[in-house]
């Protein structure tokens, strides 16, 4: 029903509408934005911005602590198309907004979806959560399910590294091909989340390692100097640290893989070097793969399993991630399996599933120690059409079908779980160092109703007899205890109390160690019928989630969603400003006829 | 327009194929098919029921055969996705002499040198003047081990128009295998004129060295150090080539660089350490060593790996205790029997206790 407030919005949008027509200058030979603005080689203190534009133009960033004080500015006078502004003297662990552009021009920012999250010291005991994503740039329908999976999955809980595996961009890696394969299909993450990534065999069509040009090492700023690690003289592989993980970066393509190269000697010195809790390494070509390729015919997977496998081996390696194959598969815990073919006889540490709900965590001694195992994953099926059977021996679990993986860390738990491109988790295990809980569940997305009954469970490891049961409306920041103390039995039935919250946590501690404890990795959602509107709700996402079912197209944040469920929808309030935008455009022209 | 005998022969050939498949075979025409299939006589509905199981038959056994036969294209010899691809893309366009050499390239990386050399070959034969044939094929050869080939090629290759990082790098490793370093430096040079990485600047420091060059070794790296952010391996060579040199003081003062940057600093300690007692400073030599070795227990008691474990066994050695090293270098060797440098160390150990 067209009503008074209806025409009073025709009316506004209309004049609104007409300043702009009227008063803005002719926008048509500024710059564009060619890829928005995304993050690279975040650190505790500092972080590039980076943004291409279709002119060269100058380069501004301005960056504060809400979207409406953006009162630090930093500013490059060199005309480029690609702009990489670097940001330093920053906060740790610390939450900034920013906008990019050129002096006088606003290309993107301002607002509540541009904003970035500095480090935590290196060392910190924090939890945080990485996406772990290869062979993704086909521009499939997949590849879009998969994005959109991990955007519903997470919620708020929206991970703070985005770990690519390669074949970033099918099927040469060229610049148009990064640009809407890979910047354009993830713009909405890449503009909060820095991408930490290895080059692929795709993305080595374009570019090349020795000299460091072509459009993989335009696209990113990588540090050849130390993120944490040792400088290893070049952005083809590096290190970093976050939190208490240092991660590894290999190139597998493209840069040599013998023992008397430079990229393995300076592995030793860096693995060596590191003083954090968790290895994790990544590159493209997997170790170990009955996918899409055969590890035992392959050179670059034979090779990056002889030559290197050993040295991470020997350093405590705890997780390798990587791609290539199109499919998921996880090994068992494991150590020494350098041969080729591969034999698991001998080398298989633990050959139980890792689940937490399963036959349990895979376990490891506190702190580094090298040959206890680590647990191989092929994430190589971020899009790219996924077939073959599977069925490597050394694998636990093989699934030929497009996914990504969520890792979490909190101090000496990690887990990762494969989400099929459907939303489906398929697989996750855990690994625990020393003593340790792990809440499996609820463990993020789950809605539980006040007056139902709801088993919590957890696994653990060492010795823990007793745990005390808690739970948190507020991330965490404050809890109400369910229990105090309970056998550790591994679950306790808690009845749903009436509170409303989005962001709950369940914590479980050892009551003799409260320094022994787990909680939820992700929120999960708490629902009262009885309990008042926002008692105990946190707000929602509160700026942090990332779009998830309407990801694919509009890229609303989070803030206009919630516009969309209150009692004006946005299709019905946009179409009096549409009306009076055209009738403004229509107006102008007119008179430029006129005159 | 009226029908043609080209039509008039298609219709009938069409109306012939669907009597012989039309198990009714009662009328001559589609009408007439039709009609007849319209009778609803128990005969003719079991009849036409029959017709359209062998119908479901045939589409299953085709689908079948078809996902049969993409299983096999799959599970070919060649997993490489991207060999299968251009297998298909060569079979429609057989005269493309880019998809040959894209081919090639991957069948040399997985090491089918005979494919990948045929492929080259096809590709010369539609396009004799192409140069990148010649590197490729260059380059394939040397893979192959047939290095006096590869290496005229090359040659062949770099005399004929734009030079080529990787054209030089390998045409210099060839020489380097030769042991012609003064040709093999200039090859590594002019690599390194186009891609500045720190394989390259070490393999030219490798020459320089190798020709007693050791100023020129020098001014090398640290050039590959200011270009390329402090790569560490080439403060390592730096500090070995100055070592080597005499220069003790410059060796540790480019280990004294780093030092401050690093939280596990014994391997670098024990590194000095050689630079103090070259120097005859020995007072200052097992200072450093004494640290070492101290940082390095520290170490093991958190995170008690083969390379905290092998820097603890070079302390220990390095302080005269070789027994005490030789335990910790064997619990290395048998937890990582591919560590090049443990077993390098136990063969030190083991010769210098036994006197030899």
């Amino acid at each position: 029903m067209f009503v008074m407030k209806d025409a009073i919005r025709f009316v506004l949008g209309g004049a609104v509408a007409l300043g702009v027509a009227v008063f803005v200058p002719d926008m048509a030979h500024a710059e564009t934005l060619v890829r928005a603005p995304y993050l690279q080689s975040t650190s505790h203190d500092s972080t590039y911005i980076v943004w291409t534009t279709d002119v060269d133009t100058s380069s501004e960033v301005h960056f504060g602590p809400t979207p409406f004080q953006l009162k630090q500015v930093v500013t490059s006078e060199q005309a480029t198309t690609q702009h990489e502004v670097k940001i330093s003297g920053l906060t740790p662990n610390t939450k900034y907004y920013y906008s990019v552009g050129s002096p006088g021009q606003r290309l993107a920012g301002s607002d509540w979806d541009h904003y970035f999250q500095t480090n935590p010291m290196p060392g910190t005991r924090a939890k945080f959560r990485a996406w772990v994503l290869g062979d993704s740039g086909d521009g499939s329908m997949r590849q879009t399910a998969v994005r959109d999976a991990m955007a519903n999955f997470v919620g708020a809980d929206r991970p703070q590294l985005f770990l690519h595996l390669g074949d970033i961009a099918y099927f040469s890696g060229t610049t148009t091909e990064f640009t809407n394969l890979f910047f354009g299909a993830y713009a909405k993450i890449l503009r909060n989340t820095p991408c930490w990534p290895t080059m692929g065999n795709h993305e080595g069509v374009s570019s090349d390692s020795g000299t460091q040009v072509g459009p993989y090492y335009t696209a990113f700023v990588l540090p050849k100097g130390s993120a944490g690690g040792i400088p290893s003289g070049t952005e083809a592989y590096y290190s970093f640290d976050y939190a208490n993980v240092h991660f590894i970066v290999l190139d597998s393509h493209d840069s040599p893989r013998s023992p008397a190269g430079a990229m393995l000697n300076w592995l030793k010195v860096d693995i060596a070097a590191t003083n954090q809790d968790w290895i994790i390494a990544y590159w493209h070509h997997p170790p170990y793969s009955k996918g899409t390729h055969n590890s035992d015919l392959e050179i670059e997977l034979i090779e990056m399993r002889k030559n290197v496998l050993p040295i991470l081996e020997a350093g405590g390696v705890d997780l390798v991630l990587t791609g290539h194959s199109h499919g998921y598969e996880r090994s068992f815990l494991l150590d020494g399996a350098y041969d080729t073919p591969t034999t698991a006889m001998g080398h298989i540490v633990d050959s139980g599933d890792g689940k937490p709900l399963g036959n349990g965590p895979y376990v490891k001694s506190a702190g580094i120690n090298p040959h206890e195992g680590a647990v191989y994953v092929v994430a190589g099926h971020g899009g790219a059409l996924p077939f073959g059977t599977g069925g490597h021996p050394v694998m636990y679990f093989s699934e030929m079908d497009n996914g990504s993986c969520l890792l979490d860390v909190q101090e000496n738990r990690l887990s990762l779980i494969n989400l099929r491109w459907d939303g489906m988790v398929t697989d996750r295990f855990a690994l625990i160092k020393g003593t340790g809980i792990m809440v499996a569940h609820p463990d993020g997305q789950e809605v539980l109703q006040d007056g139902s009954t709801f088993d919590i469970r957890w696994a653990s490891a060492g010795s823990i007899s007793n745990v005390k049961v808690e739970y948190s409306t507020d991330s965490g920041k404050s809890y109400t205890t369910i229990v105090s103390s309970t056998p550790n039995t591994g679950s306790y039935t808690w009845t749903v109390p009436a509170v409303n919250s989005n962001t709950a946590l369940v914590r479980v501690s050892n009551v003799a160690d409260a320094t022994v404890y787990d909680e939820s990795n992700a929120g999960f959602r708490l629902v009262s019928s009885t309990a008042p509107a926002g008692s105990g709700a946190s707000g929602g996402a509160g700026g942090q989630g990332l779009e998830g079912t309407n990801s694919g197209g509009n890229g609303l944040s989070p803030e206009t969603a919630s516009c969309e469920v209150g009692s004006v929808g946005m299709q019905e309030a946009a179409i009096p400003w549409a009306l009076g935008l055209i009738f403004a455009i229509l107006w102008r022209r007119s008179n430029k006829m006129v005159t | 327009m009226s029908s043609g005998p080209l039509h008039a022969s298609i219709s009938s050939a069409f109306k012939r194929m669907l009597l012989r498949a039309d198990p009714l075979r009662h009328d001559e025409t589609l009408r007439g098919w039709w009609n007849h299939a319209s009778v609803r006589s128990r005969e003719a509905e079991r009849d036409r029921s029959r017709f359209m199981s062998k119908v479901f038959l045939s589409c299953v056994i085709f689908i079948t055969a078809w996902m049969m036969d993409v299983a096999a294209a799959h599970a070919h010899e060649h997993v490489n996705v991207q060999v299968v691809r251009l297998d298909a893309k060569i079979q429609k366009n057989p005269q493309d002499v880019t998809l040959y050499l894209e081919r090639a390239l991957l069948l040399r990386r997985e090491g089918q040198y005979a494919r990948a050399l045929a492929d080259l070959a096809q590709a010369q034969k539609l396009d004799p003047q192409r140069r990148e044939i010649v590197l490729e094929k260059g380059l394939t050869l040397y893979a192959k081990g047939e290095a006096r080939a590869a290496e005229a090629l090359i040659s062949e290759y770099l005399a004929s128009g734009l030079p080529s990082a990787k054209a030089f790098e390998v045409r210099g490793a060839i020489r380097e295998q030769r042991k012609q370093f003064v040709e093999a430096r200039d090859d590594y040079a002019n690599a390194l004129k186009l891609r500045p990485d720190p394989d390259l600047f070490l393999a030219r420091g490798r020459m320089d060295e190798a020709l007693g060059h050791g100023e020129d070794a020098v001014r090398g790296y640290e050039e590959g150090l200011r270009l390329l952010s402090g790569a560490v391996v080439l403060r390592l060579a730096l500090v070995r080539v100055e070592h080597k040199q005499g220069h003790y003081d410059r060796a540790i003062a480019a280990i004294d660089e780093i030092l401050p940057s690093l939280v596990f600093k014994a391997d670098w300690l024990l590194l000095r350490a050689e630079q103090h007692a070259a120097a005859a400073r020995p007072a200052k030599a097992r200072q450093d060593r004494e640290e070492a070795l101290r940082e390095a227990e520290t170490r093991l008691l958190a995170r008690a790996t083969d390379f905290a474990r092998l820097t603890r066994a070079k302390a220990l050695y390095a302080l005269g205790r070789a027994r005490e090293a030789l335990a910790d270098v064997e619990i290395v060797v048998a937890h990582a029997p591919k560590l090049d440098e443990a077993h390098n160390l136990l063969t030190e150990i083991r010769r210098s206790l036994s006197g030899k």
